[in-house]
């Protein structure tokens, strides 16, 4: 497989534009100067058979595609020509964007037909190693001559990749294993066995933490196991407690009824003794209840005897009163009747006395009566007689006028002419006003009779023309003459009738001494009617005082009033006849009152006593001393006697309740009893039941406690089972992975170990070729220098190996490309690839540039060499 | 009259073992509800009373859950009379707090405790055993031979007399002592055995597998005795909601992952397992070193088909040393530089080996 370019045609990369090139066998140098683009015809050629690299990468100098964008624009690609194993191929690639973008196209060069021989990775299927072994052997960089062996050059060297392929895996297997390692390590924080550890002593602390829970769960299992025994230790107890119980309920029952019956005895002579007792309190006999009942009613009797005899005492001053009055009247009381009689005749006697003064007539009144005798002795008409003709006559004389007038009128009406009627219909009501004025200035002046019959007068004229006017229009003139003659008449007999009075009432004036006129008659008349009034009275008082009886009745009155009186040795006269009689009445009524009051009191004495007496003669009976407050006494002996009887009678109730309670129990069986003396009460049991129930209650809460304890504790050791399990789980694991990570570690390193086997076979020589091209280059030999089985470059350098970066410049860049040329040689043993030197010899001197030229011209002689400088004196 | 007998019902079992919280949690409701459904069985087939042979729960406290469900399925059940003799993993905790005992819930003592059934005719003896009773509890024993006698006892069945072990059941002190049936815990797998002439013993099992050292079917026995004749059948109900399998697949020869994917669900068919089981495979045989297996991927393939899978790899890897001998490659120098390693043992040889090649193959190291 020798490969070798043949031209090259650049379209566009970086600066180069429509470049081409022919190349030769053999050394090719392309001497440009700087900036011309030698660095990148040389990364045209390395992309047309590996493409461009760093398609990620952001730094421009890393990123190909970036950095070789062609400047000037258009496409972005070329051409190369090569041959391979006698054949010729074109690469054709144009860049895009991204690679995916890329265009990749073989020809044959010779029939310029579409080749499939080597697909786009031409560059790893001709050299057989990929990119960055290309950078490391064949392609010798400016700057960048050390180097190292790669996979690929390491399986180029040990010329294995056509039968086994597999040392070229060496890297991706040690990486593998490495990524293994580092994700189980033990020694780093992100290895899994490094986590796990932490977690595992996590774990381990929960779980030791936890072997407290496991003493605290027994702990309160044996608490909780003591409580439950203490509970039923408790609860049996209570069972007993409960028998005990009812056995004592028995026995309590028969001891019950055995005290009852000792009590019922007791009870019996208690109260046997009461009445007894109480018997003893009286002194004699004990009296019927009936008596005492009977004597305390008496007492109330009694009490009001003493009641009444108390209201019934005299005071002293009333006493002192009865005996001025019993002296007083000595010689008897007066009867109440003859004193009534007396009192009446002594009142009659002051009656008949003033009667008698009163109707003797005096001389005065004797003189006036004898003239009135005179003047009326003779009457024969009575005054009022001639009063009642003397107003008749005024009231007619009155109407007169009026009547007269009427007349006139009705003359005047019957001539038949209207101016009449109505000179009639206003004269008379003219006349008629002139009447009334007149009659109501006579009555004023006292002739009221007179005056009334003007004011009706003249009223009938004002009016009657007014109703003769409406009423009598027509027919007046046929009605008049009637009514004119009636007129006529009744004028004529009231002028006689008034002549004939006045003469008779004249008469009668003047036989009692009185002139006649008109105006003062009347008055005259009132006189004469009072003198005949007092005629009348004192002819009347003549006539008693003739008759002279009541002097002689006085004188008996007077006569029986002064004996009664002298009966009781009164001396009293005539006018006090009646006051003395009625103060004896009152000193008879005193004496008699007071009189009674002594006797009633002397009967309320005696009533009293003898109460007494009996009273005391009936407590004496039965052999108590009287007390003076005996109904006090009474009670008391009826309390007792009541008490008494009660006491017998409870007495007698209790044993017949005694005989009753031994009729209906077995007495026997009673005596018989005998009661255990430690025998707790029920009340005690009781007490203790309740006791061993409150105890059972705190048991009981105790062991809810400590069973709520236990389920969190169960809880907690549950969770660090938990962790149990997962510690050990988690353990196990550890164990795996550390035995994993262990067999991994051996497994690289047995890796690294054949790797070093295999490389080690090829590094003597390599390090002849190295040795060879050191020498042909700097003239030295290559003595110091060794070569490992990792193609690592060492050289001894004061007394030990040392690596070439330590040494200068120039000889590092002359081992490197002596090295990169010596393992060329290695991988290459057969067919020779073609060398592409972009400018390395920059940094030798010119002895050893002079040398690296005569380098060049040997292996151009194996190897098509294309060289890039810038410097003549370098190519 | 029927009896049922059950044992081992570890009610409120963590069920973290294999189980994660969530799953572990719905399988404890599981097994909780597998006693519920025992008691309504009961009560549908005329089962007169249950005999609860030992470790009903499992944990030294009872969650307020299980305890109140229990209380509340054997209050419910009055007709059922509920024989509970406590267990090694019982505590009387269960109890604890209540005012009242069921008057259908009849317990045992460290003492012998006999009830008496069907008139008399058949009596159920129990007894917790205790260290210190276990040396007195079988000469202690006297049984009518007239009734049907059924004792109840927890542990671990002996042929010879194991002093002061409470968990050791001397089945021979327990023979012709007029026992016709012995009803056992603490075995959690179902055993029935000849005890003597007269009578049988039998371990009920638990009524649900929990983990893979009891896989198989779980259940309890059902006992139905004449009380005329003293005749009985007994069988066994399968009653576990779940099971439990462990399949053992060889994989010799297989070179891919995917073979041994089709070899195991061929054993998974063979052994029978259901769906919404739980299931441990055991991958064995030997391997070529440089064969492809994933076990994650091979996990995958069967964790959807069943309630939980469990994988074992218990392979061993093969080289054959005379490929490699004279391989030039960087293959065959590592494989010769791991093999003439002394320090290193020979099946950490072969991980390592395959290890190596599986990182040079550009494959998932594992």
């Amino acid at each position: 497989m020798t490969v070798k370019i043949i031209s090259c045609y650049v379209e566009n990369f970086g600066k180069l534009h429509d470049y081409s090139v022919d190349f030769s066998d053999g050394l090719n140098i392309v001497c440009e100067e700087n900036g011309w683009g030698k660095s990148t015809f040389a990364a045209f050629v390395r992309a047309m058979f590996y493409g461009l690299e760093g398609e990620r990468k952001r730094n421009l100098l890393e990123n190909e595609r970036k950095r070789y964008k062609p400047w000037q624009g258009g496409v972005f690609g070329g051409k190369l020509t090569f041959e391979i194993q006698g054949k010729t191929y074109q690469i054709s690639r144009v860049f895009y964007d991204k690679e995916a973008n890329d265009e990749f196209e073989l020809r044959d060069a010779q029939t310029n037909l579409l080749s499939k021989d080597y697909s786009k990775k031409i560059g790893e299927e001709i050299f057989q190693i990929n990119r960055e072994s290309f950078m490391r052997t064949i392609f010798i960089g400016q700057s960048d001559c050390k180097t190292s062996p790669t996979d690929d050059i390491n399986a180029k060297i040990g010329n294995l990749a056509d039968h086994a392929n597999d040392l070229n895996h060496f890297e991706e297997a040690d990486k593998k294993l490495k990524e293994i390692l580092n994700s189980l390590t033990p020694e780093r924080v992100t290895g899994s066995i490094a986590k796990r550890k932490e977690e595992i002593a996590g774990y381990e602390r929960i779980v030791q933490d936890g072997e407290e829970i496991v003493e605290s769960l027994d702990i309160y299992q044996d608490l909780l196991h003591k409580e439950e025994a203490k509970y039923e230790t408790l609860k049996e107890r209570l069972k007993e407690t409960g028998e005990e119980q009812q056995k004592v309920s028995k026995l309590q029952s028969v001891l019950a009824k055995r005290s009852e019956w000792e009590r019922l005895k007791k009870s019996v002579l208690r109260k046997k003794e009461e009445a007894q007792l109480l018997t003893g309190k009286f002194p004699g006999e004990i009296p019927p209840a009936e008596k005492v009942k009977e004597k305390i009613s008496e007492c109330g009797d009694m009490e009001k005897a003493f009641e009444r005899l108390s209201m019934c005492q005299v005071p002293e001053a009333e006493k002192a009163e009865l005996s001025a009055l019993t002296s007083a009247f000595q010689k008897g009381i007066p009867a109440k009747e003859d004193l009534e009689e007396k009192i009446g005749e002594a009142g009659r006697l002051r009656k008949i006395v003033l009667e008698y003064s009163s109707e003797q007539m005096s001389p005065k009144e004797r003189e006036r009566l004898e003239e009135l005798e005179f003047c009326f002795g003779e009457d024969t008409e009575s005054v009022a007689s001639v009063v009642g003709k003397w107003n008749a006559r005024n009231t007619k004389k009155a109407a007169l006028p009026s009547n007269q007038a009427a007349l006139t009128a009705l003359k005047a009406s019957v001539a038949g002419k209207q101016p009449q009627n109505s000179l009639k219909r206003t004269v008379f009501p003219i006349i008629g006003a002139a009447i009334a004025i007149m009659g109501v200035l006579i009555t004023i002046a006292s002739f009221l009779t007179v005056g009334m019959a003007m004011i009706v007068a003249g009223a009938l004229m004002i009016i009657l023309p007014i109703l003769l006017g409406k009423k009598k229009a027509e027919p007046e003139q046929n009605q008049v003459s009637p009514e004119l003659e009636r007129l006529e008449r009744i004028i004529e007999e009231d002028m006689r009738f008034i002549a004939v009075a006045d003469q008779e009432v004249g008469d009668y004036l003047q036989v009692h001494g009185k002139s006649f006129d008109e105006h003062t008659a009347f008055a005259a008349l009132q006189e004469i009617t009072e003198e005949a009034v007092e005629y009348s009275s004192l002819k009347k008082k003549a006539r008693k005082a003739k008759e002279g009886v009541q002097a002689a009745e006085i004188e008996t009155i007077r006569k029986s009033i002064d004996t009664f009186f002298l009966q009781y040795g009164i001396a009293s006269s005539e006018p006090r006849y009646a006051d003395d009689l009625y103060a004896l009445r009152n000193k008879a009524a005193r004496y008699a009152e007071l009189t009674l009051k002594k006797e009633k009191l002397e009967k309320a004495q005696a009533q009293y006593n003898a109460m007494r007496a009996n009273m005391d003669a009936f407590l004496r009976e039965y052999g108590y001393e009287p007390a003076d407050d005996c109904l006090l006494q009474l009670y008391h002996i009826r309390e007792t006697m009541e008490e008494r009887q009660y006491a017998l009678e409870a007495f007698q109730d209790m044993k017949a309740e005694l005989n009753r309670f031994e009729a209906e129990t077995d007495i026997p069986a009673l005596e018989q009893i005998q009661t255990e003396e430690n025998l707790a009460s029920l009340e005690e049991l009781n007490q203790r039941m309740v006791r061993l129930t409150e105890e059972m209650e705190q048991v009981h809460h105790t062991i809810i406690n400590y069973n709520k304890n236990l389920e969190d504790l169960q809880e907690r050791y549950d969770e660090r089972e938990e962790c149990r399990i997962k510690l050990k789980e988690l353990k196990a694991l550890q164990t795996q992975e550390q035995k994993k990570y262990g067999l991994v570690c051996k497994a690289r390193s047995k890796l690294g170990a054949a790797k070093e086997v295999m490389t080690a076979k090829y590094a003597d020589p390599l390090l002849e070729s190295f040795g060879k091209y050191y020498e042909m280059i700097s003239g030295d030999p290559a003595d110091p220098f060794h070569i490992d089985a990792n193609a690592a470059v060492t050289v001894d350098e004061l007394g030990r190996q040392r690596d070439t970066d330590a040494l200068s410049t120039g000889y590092r860049d002359l081992v490197g490309i002596c090295l990169r040329t010596a393992l060329v040689d290695a991988m290459y043993q057969k067919e020779r690839p073609l060398l592409i030197m972009d400018d390395p010899f920059t940094n030798l001197d010119d002895e050893k540039m002079r040398k690296g030229k005569t380098f060049l011209e040997n292996i151009a002689q194996t190897y098509q060499i294309i060289y890039f400088t810038c410097s003549h004196s370098r190519s | 009259m029927k009896f049922i007998h059950c044992a081992d019902l570890h009610l409120d079992s963590k069920m973290s073992a294999n189980l994660d919280k969530e799953r572990a949690k719905e399988r404890r409701s599981e097994i909780l509800d597998t006693f519920v459904r025992m008691v309504r069985y009961a009560s549908k087939n005329e089962i007169a009373a249950i005999l609860i042979a030992g470790d009903m729960f499992d944990t030294k406290n009872i969650s307020a859950t299980v305890r109140n469900t229990v209380l509340h399925s054997i209050a419910g059940h009055s007709h059922i009379t509920f024989y509970y003799l406590k267990g090694n993993h019982d505590r009387d905790n269960f109890l604890s707090g209540l005012e009242e005992i069921p008057a259908n819930l009849k317990l045992f003592s460290s003492r012998w405790t006999t009830y008496e059934e069907a008139g008399g005719k058949i009596a159920v003896s129990g007894l917790e055993l205790s260290a210190e009773n276990a040396g007195s509890a079988y000469v202690s024993l006297i049984l009518d031979p007239k009734r049907f006698n059924i004792v109840m006892l927890h542990g671990q069945e002996t042929e010879r007399q194991a002093k002061d072990k409470a968990e050791c059941i001397n089945i021979r002190a327990l023979r012709n002592k007029g026992i016709d049936y012995l009803a056992l815990g603490h075995v959690h797998a179902y055993k029935k055995e000849q005890l003597d002439t007269r009578g049988i013993y039998c371990y009920a099992g638990c009524l649900e597998g929990r983990g893979f050292d009891e896989c198989g079917g779980h259940g309890f026995a059902v006992l139905d005795i004449d009380e005329a004749t003293g005749k009985y059948t007994h069988e066994f109900v399968p009653f576990a909601k779940r099971k439990l399998y462990t399949v053992n697949v060889d994989v010799t020869g297989c070179q891919r992952t995917a073979e041994m994917v089709s070899k195991a669900a061929l054993a998974l068919q063979q052994e029978g397992c259901e769906e919404e089981s739980l299931v441990k495979i055991t991958l064995r045989g030997m391997l070529d070193v440089e064969c492809e297996k994933d076990i994650s991927y091979f996990l995958s393939r069967f964790r959807s088909r069943y309630y939980f899978v469990k994988v074992y790899d218990e392979t061993t890897l093969k080289v054959e040393m005379d490929d490699y001998r004279f391989d030039e490659s960087l293959k065959g120098e590592f494989v010769r530089q791991v093999m003439s390693d002394p320090s290193i043992s020979e099946e950490d040889k072969k991980i390592v080996i395959r290890y190596g090649l599986q990182a040079i193959a550009g494959e998932e190291v594992q």
